[in-house]
């Protein structure tokens, strides 16, 4: 698998826009799960992903690019209602009143 | 109103945009209901429950307890805002027999709910004690997943837990809502976002926005993004008033400037968004890394310098010559911000780089603006190089400038730097040889260093590389003879020299003089042999093929080392005529060692044009097929060439292979290495042709309803494609507007704007369209002297007979502009040429425009041709003497 932009984020298993902190643990979880001495391949693939999410210019540059590709809404949908909507912590507490 | 009064008013005004609401989103209120729950202690709460919401609870508890109690409603804060690992990262200090370990199972439970995987979540809640609060909490939550009607539930599930799951329902009214925004169909095409879906979001984000702001904000940028796939700044606007920006982008500065170089004219929108981001957004991006920020900024700063040079461009295009010295000093300014911003981007150093170099070699500068730009050019490769030590190329041109102006401690200082460095360059290997020659070179001004001159010499033989030729050397050593004052021994050298290289009399007095140039003889002395040189140089077309593929040779040496001597660039391009015009009459089926250099040399200086249709020569591509050096030499040749269309450069792909193949296998280093940089280069260059025609294919799929404009198949042309046939069609839609033209007398509504152009030029625009226009444009602009000479017409012609023009087109063409161009010229005071040739060529001109009379409508069309033709001749004479005397000046 080649390593863009838009893939590094799914390699490393994030979400776009996630922070420089969050890069390095998730890179160092997977770098943990997959070794280099045990699965060269996947760890390359993560380092790769790793060093193009961890150079901020190429971050700036893949925020400067316009995306060519036209979203499609619905898919935007689809994909945004597998997650869950997040409750406020006193909300979700007061889930648990008996009455 | 009494303030009794008022509250009713509100208040019915308020029931009003509810009920309203409601009607739009049906069960919305029922969920409203969920934002103001809060947690109540049920009488059979446990303390530590409690404690969780409650702070007296929390407070009765032990100290140790209470630290458990704090770490789980951070563990629950962190998971709300769905981070995570962080929220792991709390709960790792409640031991396993804490009474908060229960609390510890749900937030595990609850991250694996909120991404969805509802087995992993059921997994962790079955362990919950179903009499503490975590187990009816996540009960409610499943209870939520099960089936609308909520019949199907346990005999565990209490009343207050139905009515809790159906307020946990918001989520399938905001996906129906953002499904019909999603759903609206548009009767235009290029529509991706429609005035009606806008209002449908405002709607939707009124009623989910508190509810499940996640998803709102998701759908919402979403339908930003579309609205940035069409040509409609007015609703974008409006869109983003009601949209908050994503965290990086937080007043929407960043897309707007993004969005905005789509449009022509938007140059102060560009200014103004582009400013609000760097100086205003992103101080305040505290989230963002600095790093980040900066090369941010940095992009923003070098599209703005580009949007400002294509935009200039434009209005600098055909109908006049050159940029203003304030527009330039924009440019730079804003790459010079880029660099600062983010010192190692090595693409804001090349544009800055490469700016300054174009206005270098703008014609008609004045003294003291060349030597200023010499010296922010110099300025700019130092910090180049400073802020990228890697960066060699930069480098050698800055030690060669270095050691031109006897600036030896900084020459000296790079070079230590570069040699601490794993160099492949052989350039790069060979500095400390150049280094020695250059110091004997300037040690030879002196006669009292003169003994130091032939150490430093001796030296530099013995540093000499070995994929360089040392014929040069003892004339080296003949110069330095010379300058001490010892004739006899100077030609002693040189004679042996001759003999020993086996070279003809003129090759050994070309090569001797260089070395005296270089090696500082006086004037005076010097004189006679520039004499000698002068006279043959003069004949050098009855020199014979043997000598030019000898001094070729010799000066390819020179350039490949960076060693020209003063005089070269007169010589050389003088040789280079009679080699080119030798070479088209040899055989070129078996070349030598120093042939392959000298035709290296011509190729490096593009001495022989390119065929009609952009190639070279046959014979030359059979020879590159031979030989890689000359596949490399023809492959530079046409990667230096500015004319030379780069999408044909996918026709030379053999060469391009053949040229990396043998960068494997070359002895040679020098060749090797260039070998592997020119074949990239070519490589790369093929690989942007192919993604650029990737992308416009897939613009062209998104874009164009092929149906729309099938009706009339046989004028379908594309502005762009430079294929013969679409060539063809846009002369042949040149034709049929120029009718149209002459029988109406006027273009048709939409083209009004131009009626003031010439028929010619729009004729001519049409016909070539955007890509022949732009290499028009380049060949104009490449050598604004040779106008009109034969040359520069044969080139222009060229270009028109590919798309379908003749030479007349192409004469009418020339003369019409170039009355343009003077008017314009002496609107604004420029003047070209040096000021005497420039009188003089103004008179002629006049006189010429007096006698040809060209614009009397009473002469016939014969008349007028032949009256241009005159006048084209007389103003081609001047202006090559101009040229000749500006030169030689």
């Amino acid at each position: 698998m080649s390593v863009t932009f838009s893939n590094a984020y799914q390699i490393l298993e994030l979400k776009s826009g996630a922070t420089s902190e969050e890069i390095r643990r998730a890179y160092l979880n997977l770098v943990r799960q997959h070794p280099p001495d045990r699965s060269p391949d996947k760890f390359r693939e993560i380092h790769a992903a790793y060093e193009m999410l961890n150079d901020p210019m190429n971050l700036a540059t893949a925020l400067m690019t316009a995306n060519r590709v036209r979203p499609d809404l619905s898919a935007v949908i689809v994909e945004a209602e597998k997650v869950r909507p997040r409750l406020a912590t006193l909300n979700l507490l007061a889930l648990g009143n008996l009455e | 109103m009494g303030s009794a009064a008022r509250k009713a008013d509100l208040a019915r005004r308020q029931d009003q945009r509810l009920a309203k609401r409601d009607t739009q989103h049906p069960g919305f209120s029922h969920s409203a209901g969920l934002l103001e729950l809060r947690p109540k202690i049920a009488s059979a709460e446990s303390i530590e429950d409690a404690a969780i919401f409650n702070k007296e609870c929390r407070l009765k508890l032990s100290n140790e307890l209470q630290l458990e109690a704090t770490k789980v409603i951070e563990a629950l804060e962190l998971t709300g805002n769905s981070k995570f690992d962080e929220a792991i990262d709390r709960l790792k200090e409640i031991p396993r027999s804490s009474p908060f370990a229960d609390w510890r199972l749900f937030i595990r439970g609850l991250h694996s709910y909120y991404s969805g995987e509802l087995g992993a979540t059921r997994q962790n809640w079955t362990r919950l004690d179903r009499a503490r609060r975590p187990a009816r909490i996540a009960a409610t939550l499943l209870l939520a997943e099960v089936d609308e009607s909520l019949g199907g539930e346990s005999q565990t599930t209490s009343s207050v837990m139905v009515e809790h799951a159906k307020t946990l329902r918001f989520r399938k009214k905001a996906i129906a809502a953002a499904i019909a925004i999603a759903q609206v169909r548009h009767r235009d095409p290029g529509t991706t976002f429609s005035v009606s879906q806008s209002a449908m979001l405002s709607n939707f984000r009124d009623a989910f926005s508190k509810l499940d702001p996640e998803f709102v904000s998701t759908v919402s940028l979403a339908c930003v993004q579309l609205s940035l796939h069409q040509g409609d700044w007015g609703l974008f606007e409006r869109l983003i008033k009601t949209v908050p920006g994503p965290p990086d982008d937080p007043n929407w500065n960043r897309t707007k400037f993004l969005y905005a170089t789509n449009f022509q004219g938007f140059d102060n929108v560009l200014e103004k968004v582009s400013k609000a981001y760097i100086n205003q957004d992103l101080p305040r991006l505290t989230q963002l890394p600095e790093e980040l920020k900066n090369a941010l900024a940095c992009k923003i700063l070098l599209v703005l310098a580009e949007e400002k040079r294509s935009s200039q461009d434009v209005s600098t295009s055909i109908f006049s010559f050159r940029k203003s010295k304030n527009e330039y000093d924009q440019i730079n300014d804003l790459f010079r911000k880029a660099i600062e911003k983010y010192p190692r981007y090595r693409p804001a150093h090349e544009k800055l780089i490469g700016s300054l170099e174009a206005q270098l070699e703008e014609n008609g500068l004045s003294k003291s603006n060349e030597e200023r730009l010499e010296k922010e050019l110099v300025v700019a490769q130092e910090k180049f190089v400073q802020s990228i030590p890697d960066e060699l190329e930069t480098a050698l041109s800055l030690i060669d400038f270095y050691l031109e102006e006897d600036q030896l401690d900084k020459a000296n200082a790079l070079v230590q730097r570069l040699s601490g460095q794993r160099l492949e360059d052989p350039l790069a290997k060979a500095l400390p040889w150049k280094l020695k020659l250059r110091e004997a070179m300037r040690l030879s001004r002196r006669k009292t260093d003169l003994a130091l001159a032939n150490k430093a010499l001796d030296d530099a033989e013995s540093l000499w590389p070995t994929w360089l030729n040392r014929n040069w050397l003892p004339f080296l050593h003949a110069a330095l003879a010379l300058r001490s004052g010892d004739l006899a021994k100077f030609e002693e050298l040189k004679a042996n020299a001759i003999r020993d290289q086996k070279i003809s009399d003129f090759v050994g007095r070309l090569m001797a003089f260089a070395a005296l140039q270089q090696m500082n003889i006086p004037i005076a002395n010097l004189k006679p042999f520039r004499t000698e040189i002068d006279l043959q140089i003069k004949n050098a077309s009855k020199a014979s093929l043997a000598d030019l593929f000898s001094i070729g040779a010799f000066f390819w040496d020179l350039v490949r080392t960076g060693l020209e001597h003063k005089g070269y660039r007169l010589q050389a391009s003088k040789l280079g005529r009679a080699f080119a015009d030798q070479i088209k009459f040899h055989d070129n089926s078996d070349l030598d060692a120093t042939q392959v250099n000298a035709f290296c040399w011509g190729a490096h200086h593009r001495f022989w044009p390119l065929g009609n249709d952009y190639s070279p020569k046959p014979s030359f591509k059979k020879l590159a097929m031979k030989e890689a050096r000359i596949a490399a030499a023809v492959l530079e040749w046409l990667i230096e060439c500015d004319s030379f269309p780069d999408s044909r450069m996918v026709d030379y792909q053999p060469l391009i292979t053949l040229t990396k193949e043998a960068a494997r296998h070359e002895k040679d280093p020098f060749y090797r290495y260039q070998f592997d940089q020119i074949a990239d280069e070519a490589i790369d260059i093929v690989s942007e042709v192919k993604a650029r025609d990737a992308q416009r294919r897939s613009y062209a799929t998104t874009f164009i309803d092929e149906g729309e404009y099938s009706e009339d198949e046989d004028e379908e042309f594309d502005d762009v494609c430079d294929c013969p046939k679409c060539r063809a069609k846009r002369a042949r839609m040149s034709g049929i507007l120029e009718d149209e033209d002459d029988a109406n007398g006027e273009w048709s509504e939409g083209v009004n704007d131009i009626r003031d152009i010439p028929p010619i030029i729009r004729k001519v625009t049409l016909a070539l369209g955007p890509m022949g226009m732009s290499e028009l444009d380049l060949l104009i602009k490449s050598d604004f002297l040779l106008r009109s000479s034969e040359e520069f017409m044969d080139k222009i012609g060229r270009i028109f007979s590919r798309h379908g023009l003749s030479m007349m087109h192409a004469i009418e063409f020339v003369m019409t502009f170039q009355e343009m161009a003077e008017r314009d010229m002496a609107e604004i005071g420029i003047s070209t040429f040096g000021d005497i040739e420039q009188d003089d060529v103004e008179q002629d001109e006049t006189s010429a425009r007096t006698s040809g009379a060209s614009s009397s409508p009473t002469l016939t069309a014969e008349e007028r041709k032949s009256a241009r033709k005159q006048r084209e001749k007389e103003l081609e004479r001047k202006k090559r003497q101009a040229s000749q005397n500006r030169s030689k000046r």
